[in-house]
């Protein structure tokens, strides 16, 4: 897709018709992200739900919270997510963009100081380190620094079993849910609990509060 | 750590018992067939189904009838809410895009445009063929991409294409897409007879039949029961 042909839309501060989700959708999120109890969230919901449920997850995070943090993309190429953002205000600039797919798909890689890319989704024990080494170590126009950071949120977590073993996919939620060294740091992951009921189980060890998002808020 | 691939529900009565309860989400379907075998009927349930389970369908036609006719015809259909039309289903005509378009870039450029701004999770491109002449020289290209862009914008697409006499379904088509089902109707004993087979659809172990198809009141039909 070509990245720059939206380029000019949506660009900087949120508009403020910005279409980020339904209602019901909405204030359940809100309510949710809002909740004291548990910063690791894991939302259950159908997998043609969850761009729609990610979209509306980093426009409360980043136009309403104005919180900044980082988006891990697994199986498709950030330039999705990042266009349907941009169409609706909401500001880039203050989310960094893991892609797992991009290199793999032999796509051009856009040179783009907010994306990290990761050599394939197969290399998860190397994904598991890239939050930190990728933001620590490889910011060319400004230092980020994971301390800083908001949110972390693996969009759609559902499809990491067909790429990496169960050691490899275990060892990655470890390190998601243990390197935080800011209270509140949001980790958020989004899965589809039918379709992958093995890695549904795994990932509700890692993170427990669970979200289910039924088809009655969208 | 295996798993069955996420699938969506066809809308198609019969079809779903034979590809192991749905389309794969996300995927894109190649439904070929003559005028006349039902393809149009076909891709309205299957947007009509996704419209009862709040999920978004985006409905591209390109040069094949104006839109209001087509939904004149489809309201009539028992199976059919026309309440999505405009609402859940949303139609985009493509025709004066593809007139004037430049290069298929421009196309694909205006597709992803609607997508990223309606976030449908069921998308129709109804034909896809007549974009074969407009495309000519890089139309394999231009279905890789096409087919590409649709999966990651997280949707199952179903393009329709027209074939002509002696032709099973356009080739082309077939090779980037994930799956590809054929309409087809022949004369038995002096009565046109539809039918209905599952070519191919990766990840699925399908049935391999020919199975017949009816359209009544009730929609398009595949009658499968007795034969899986």
């Amino acid at each position: 897709m070509d990245s720059s042909a939206n380029e000019q839309k949506g660009q900087g501060k949120p508009s403020p018709q910005a279409n980020i989700g339904p209602k019901p959708l909405l204030d359940t999120l809100r309510k949710e992200l809002d909740n004291p109890i548990g910063n690791k969230i894991l939302i259950t919901s159908r997998s043609s739900f969850i761009p729609k449920i990610s979209l509306a997850l980093l426009g409360i995070l980043v136009v309403e919270k104005h919180h900044r943090g980082v988006y891990i993309t697994i199986e498709r190429p950030y330039v999705y997510m990042q266009s349907i953002l941009k169409l609706r205000g909401i500001p880039i600039s203050d989310i960094i963009f893991i892609d797992t797919v991009s290199k793999l798909s032999g796509r051009v890689i856009p040179d783009d100081e907010n994306v990290r890319f990761v050599d394939g989704p197969f290399s998860i024990n190397l994904m598991q380190d890239v939050p930190i080494k990728a933001i620590q170590n490889n910011v060319p126009t400004k230092t980020i620094r994971l301390p800083e950071m908001d949110f972390f949120m693996v969009d759609n977590i559902s499809p990491i079993y067909k790429y990496a073993s169960s050691t490899a996919i275990e060892s990655f939620f470890c390190k998601l849910t243990t390197f935080s060294s800011k209270p509140e740091q949001k980790i958020i992951g989004i899965i589809d609990p039918v379709a992958c009921p093995q890695l549904y189980q795994l990932a509700k060890t890692y993170i427990g509060r669970i979200i289910p998002i039924q088809e009655a808020l969208l | 750590m295996k798993n069955a691939l996420p699938r969506i529900k066809s809308g198609i009565k019969g079809l779903d018992e034979i590809i192991e309860g749905g389309f794969p989400f996300p995927s894109t379907i190649l439904l070929a067939g003559y005028a006349g075998s039902g393809k149009t009927t076909f891709v309205t349930q299957f947007l009509n189904e996704g419209a009862k389970h709040k999920e978004q369908g985006l409905f591209f036609t390109t040069l094949s009838e104006p839109t209001q006719w087509m939904l004149r015809f489809m309201s009539s259909l028992e199976s059919i809410n026309p309440d999505f039309f405009g609402n859940e289903i949303k139609f985009i005509e493509l025709g004066p895009v593809l007139r004037h378009a430049v290069d298929y870039n421009q196309i694909l450029e205006v597709i992803d445009d609607h997508i990223a701004q309606i976030m449908p999770q069921r998308v129709v491109i109804d034909p896809i063929t007549v974009l074969e002449g407009m495309v000519e020289g890089s139309y394999r290209q231009f279905q890789y991409e096409l087919s590409c862009r649709l999966k990651n914008w997280q949707a199952t697409s179903i393009l329709t294409g027209e074939v002509v006499a002696g032709q099973q379904y356009p080739s082309e088509i077939a090779y980037t897409a994930d799956a590809v089902l054929i309409l087809s109707h022949e004369l038995v004993d002096g009565q046109r007879k539809r039918y209905l087979e599952v070519m191919k659809m990766r990840g699925t172990k399908h049935a391999t039949n020919r199975f017949p198809v009816t359209i009544g009141e009730n929609g398009l039909v595949v009658e499968s029961v007795g034969f899986i």
